[in-house]
């Protein structure tokens, strides 16, 4: 993208971006300690990644309102309109990922009194976490270098999450059937499983604006799939 | 402090390959016609057009130089259709051509058609005087004639023989005064001098003697860059209501306001046409690469 004739038109975007990356790293980062708490029951760090999710919220209040005042000086239009109200909405979308992760969090700390967990599940939960956390760098790279391709590329692994999640959906569904005992436990766990597939959803319209942004058309991966 | 059990979940994914079926797309990034590319994108044509111009080129200086190149662009019946484009890009010559107000300038010459409902207007048998008040012009700066209010809204109508009595002036006066907005503010002053009114208040005063001889087009210039916001928001409105019963074509420097009142924008760059579409498209979604870097303020 060319510059703009004023400077301190590209400078303001520039910080934009830098506060993109300053959330998407958080973001990452919260998931990562989020899940790490789940695999060491460790209820410390959960309680941490709960209190830090205030960092977030504050990276995104700050976000916002250089975009207003951007929104308001520069009047931008065609490209740079484009960019800016998906800047709003992609810290919008960062922002509510930083929740799920102190979601993830919270049922960490609840989960304290769970004698055994599922192994299998589990596992499956960090595999969906670990492809979520990947996502969540891969989007955020493919805005910051506006890479259509690389965003459309993370747009599709969200089938994967799906995939996945559905399978954990069934397995812990079958294990409450067996042993009503765990009911508990495994809802728990279902509902780690249900914020990290709305991860997915998250992360998949951080994609859908990036192609916006450089398209000015909507995504509908959908019907690409189906015309291939 | 990176536990080194993150650390080591962050080592496997680096190394982990994530597959999902990525489709093909059709496009990963829209196509913006080249900067070198100069023929006109977009729909030039309208259905039923009010005016048509087709090739038209306009010289300076007695064919010296070249203002306006190959320009082909339908004016709709009841439309905005907004002119943008850095100064000097032909945007007010173009503008003139359309009542030709051209024909003042000395060395000037206009080649190509331009018809209204028809008839090439610059054929030899078309009178410029009526034609000027079927395509009446607004200018940048307001220029109210050095009489009162009352005689420069009733002059154009005399001498056009529209009006010829006292009665039928007063009332057209009211009636071209009230469409511009200006009634409520003028009328126990209609004798006083109309350069004494505000900068917004001459420039409808300007719109309103336009108005009173009847015209099917107006033609305006900057209209508001000598005015204030407030005084630009009532042009603004007034333009809105005046497309109900003209056809309004409006050059002017500011993005925001064309995108406020037009419905059709074209940009212009030295003296080409480079785009023409709805004027939406045109400020989300341009087609042209020179189109988008000046919107975007990415060029001079």
């Amino acid at each position: 993208m060319e510059e703009h004739i004023v400077k301190s038109y590209d400078d303001e975007i520039s910080q934009l971006n830098t506060e993109i990356s300053a959330m998407g790293t958080t973001c990452e980062w919260q998931l990562a300690k989020a899940l790490k708490a789940l695999d060491t029951s460790d209820i410390r760090l959960a309680e941490e990644v709960v209190k830090e999710d205030e960092n977030l919220n504050g990276l995104y209040k700050d976000l916002e309102d250089n975009a207003v005042k951007l929104l308001a000086k520069r009047t931008p239009l065609a490209v740079d309109l484009r960019y800016l109200l998906v800047v709003m909405r992609t810290g919008s979308e960062l922002e509510r990922i930083g929740d799920y992760a102190a979601n993830i969090a919270r049922r960490v700390i609840e989960m304290g009194c769970c004698q055994m967990l599922p192994e299998e599940s589990v596992s499956l939960i960090q595999e969906i976490g670990k492809i979520c956390r990947k996502m969540i760098n891969d989007v955020v790279k493919a805005f910051l270098e506006m890479d259509v391709q690389g965003a459309i590329e993370v747009w599709h692994r969200d089938d994967v999450v799906d995939r996945k999640f559905a399978r954990l959906m069934t397995d812990l569904r079958g294990r409450m059937q067996e042993d009503t005992s765990v009911v508990e436990c495994c809802t728990l766990l279902i509902f780690m499983g249900r914020f990290l597939e709305r991860i997915g959803d998250h992360i998949t319209n951080i994609s859908e604006g990036i192609y916006y942004i450089e398209t000015g058309e909507t995504y509908i991966g959908n019907l690409d799939v189906a015309e291939n | 402090m990176q536990m080194p059990a993150v650390k080591q979940m962050e080592t496997d994914m680096k190394q982990e390959k994530t597959t999902a079926n990525i489709p093909k797309t059709r496009s990963t990034k829209r196509q913006l016609v080249a900067r070198e590319e100069r023929t006109t994108v977009g729909e030039m044509a309208v259905v039923n057009p009010r005016m048509s111009c087709r090739n038209v080129d306009v010289y300076y200086n007695f064919g010296e130089k070249k203002a306006i190149n190959n320009i082909s662009l339908d004016i709709g019946r009841n439309e905005v259709i907004s002119m943008i484009g850095p100064s000097g890009c032909g945007k007010s010559t173009f503008l003139r051509c359309l009542n030709r107000m051209n024909d003042t300038i000395e060395g000037c010459q206009v080649k190509g058609e331009i018809t209204m409902d028809g008839k090439n207007i610059y054929d030899k048998d078309v009178d410029v005087v009526p034609l000027r008040a079927m395509v009446g012009m607004v200018f940048q700066k307001p220029n109210p004639f050095p009489k009162s209010i009352y005689d420069n809204i009733a002059y154009g109508p005399k001498i056009h023989g529209l009006v010829q009595h006292r009665d039928e002036t007063d009332e057209l006066v009211e009636k071209s005064l009230k469409r511009a907005g200006l009634w409520n503010e003028v009328k126990d002053r209609l004798d006083q001098p109309g350069t004494g009114l505000s900068g917004g208040q001459q420039q409808r005063l300007c719109i309103a003697r336009t108005i009173a001889v009847n015209p099917e087009i107006i033609l305006m210039d900057e209209p508001c860059s000598a005015l204030d916001p407030i005084a630009t928001a009532i042009i603004e409105d007034l333009i809105d209501e005046l497309k109900q019963e003209y056809t309004i074509a409006i050059v002017t420097h500011s993005m925001q306001q064309a995108s406020r009142v037009s419905q059709r924008t074209a940009y212009f760059h030295l003296g080409d046409l480079i785009e023409i579409g709805p004027t939406d498209q045109i400020f989300l979604n341009p087609l042209h690469q020179l189109t988008e870097d000046y919107i975007t303020g990415r060029f001079g």
